[in-house]
């Protein structure tokens, strides 16, 4: 191997590593969960970091809960829980909302791969 | 090139034209090997914008793919005029508050007969006609039952069924009140009946955003009603996919199928999941049969998928109450060739037409229905 090989194939590795560093994204991405009141949106959470959020809407506080790669309503202030009965949501799309308390979630991640644009339900 | 090669002590330009070549042959290579595995950079496309919101005690979802000469104000303007619009079809069908349909039931409860007003007589005839074709099962005279059960605002909840007494005195006045006509301008007078269009205006509204966007120069859209949905036109460069909800899903799985829309479509889901209670290890979900004045029972979901959310709406609602002995008699009185149903079983059925299509999930087996 002559010294221009050793730079050939330093500076190929190079270019590798460059258009790695640029362009690598995880394969799955994490995800992210958007919380919205009355329709607006109060934040955006990736669903890789654990956390109990409490969101205030029009009845009182709601408390959401993100933890290995889901989201869940834990607690509501209204009487039928529709929301939280409703469980973890983890695929993107997956919405859930608490409708007397106007606060409503939504994993992120527009329709790419199989993910559909819109669910029936 | 010849930058890599000059720290080198002397180098002949004879051997740096080979060098030139291999060093040109080895990126070449390095980026189709990093192309070849690496994904493209697949951002949010900027196309497509979408807007959550609660309207009609759901949570609606407007979605519009825009042609390359809209812009992003424009998508904004009607997006709210669609939201405007919700808001205002909220007011005008809630069976209870300050709005018009309100107002004509305070006026029955009051014992007197009702004249019907103009804007409310298009879906009042619809669902007249859609009452006789489904033999009674949809029923928009309904609303005492669902207040008894609690159904009729997600405000209001029971832990425990009605008693039987108000129960019977509920049935029996419904089936005592005259039949909604078609034609009629005037109804009743009719005490016991409180009309509840909770099976059909969401439809019939998601109907109206999908013409209003349209007539907006919108013609790639999908408007989501809480799980009632409309979707024309395509997304771009596919056509629009859309979800169908397993009625008991389990950790692996969520969606029982998707299938894809290419045009303009209404796809519309009832199932026994979606607002109900249990009570004494028994589940009473929000479909009340108007025959038993009670939940009914023998399916999971039903699925109509037809040219408009408001026949999808009220089809779904009247074929999830026949129930399994009688869901398929209504496909065709109701005009309908898309259907799918899960029986209590777990068993899917779906009509040759909208099985050719669905892409069921893994582990989900169907039987064609005739």
């Amino acid at each position: 191997m002559t010294r221009g090989d050793a730079v050939a194939i330093a500076l190929a590795a190079a270019l590798i590593g460059a258009l790695y560093a640029q362009h690598w994204q995880p394969a799955v991405d994490a995800g992210t969960v958007e919380i919205r009141r009355d329709g607006e949106l109060a934040g955006r959470y990736p669903l890789s970091q654990a956390r109990s959020l409490t969101v205030s809407g029009h009845l009182g506080d709601s408390t959401i809960e993100i933890r290995d790669g889901q989201v869940r309503f834990r607690q509501a202030p209204c009487r039928n829980q529709v929301c939280v009965h409703r469980g973890w949501l983890r695929h993107a799309g997956d919405a859930a909302a608490c409708l007397p308390n106007r606060i409503s979630l939504r994993l992120g991640g527009q329709g790419q791969g199989d993910v559909p644009d819109a669910l029936s339900h | 090139m010849t930058v890599g090669a000059s720290a080198f002590t002397s180098p002949s330009p004879s051997r740096l034209r080979p060098f030139g070549r291999y060093l040109l042959t080895g990126g070449v290579l390095v980026l189709l090997f990093v192309g070849l595995a690496l994904r493209p950079r697949a951002g949010p496309d900027p196309r497509l914008a979408e807007r959550e919101f609660i309207a009609m005690s759901t949570l609606m979802s407007i979605s519009v793919y825009r042609d390359t000469n809209q812009t992003d104000a424009e998508v904004e303007r009607a997006l709210d005029a669609a939201q405007a619009q919700l808001r205002d079809d909220e007011r005008d069908w809630s069976a209870w508050g300050d709005g018009a349909l309100a107002a004509l039931n305070q006026t029955l409860a009051a014992g007197k007969a009702v004249t019907i007003p103009q804007p409310l007589r298009p879906l009042f005839a619809r669902a007249a006609l859609y009452g006789q074709r489904s033999e009674g099962r949809f029923d928009v005279r309904i609303g005492r039952l669902i207040a008894l059960w609690g159904f009729d605002d997600e405000r209001h909840f029971r832990s425990q069924p009605p008693p039987p007494a108000a129960r019977a005195a509920a049935l029996a006045d419904l089936h005592a009140a005259p039949a909604l006509d078609a034609a009629a301008t005037t109804y009743g007078p009719a005490p016991g009946v409180h009309f509840d269009f909770g099976a059909i205006a969401k439809g019939d509204a998601v109907d109206r955003v999908v013409a209003r966007l349209r007539d907006a120069g919108f013609a790639h859209v999908i408007v989501n009603a809480g799980g009632n949905l409309r979707a024309a036109g395509r997304r771009g460069d596919r056509a629009w996919r859309i979800g169908i909800r397993h009625p008991r899903p389990d950790a692996g799985s969520q969606l029982l199928a998707t299938l894809e829309i290419d045009g303009d479509e209404a796809v519309v889901t009832s199932g026994d999941y979606e607002r109900g209670f249990e009570f004494e290890g028994r589940r009473y979900h929000h479909l009340i049969d108007p025959f038993s004045g009670e939940p009914a029972r023998g399916l999971q979901a039903v699925t109509v998928v037809a040219d408009n959310a408001a026949l999808a709406d009220a089809a779904s609602t009247a074929l999830f109450i026949a129930g399994p002995q009688h869901w398929r008699s209504l496909v065709g009185r109701l005009g309908l060739d898309r259907v799918m149903v899960v029986t209590d079983d777990g068993r899917v059925h779906a009509t040759p037409r909208l099985a050719a299509r669905l892409r069921y999930a893994d582990g989900i087996a169907a039987t064609v229905a005739p």
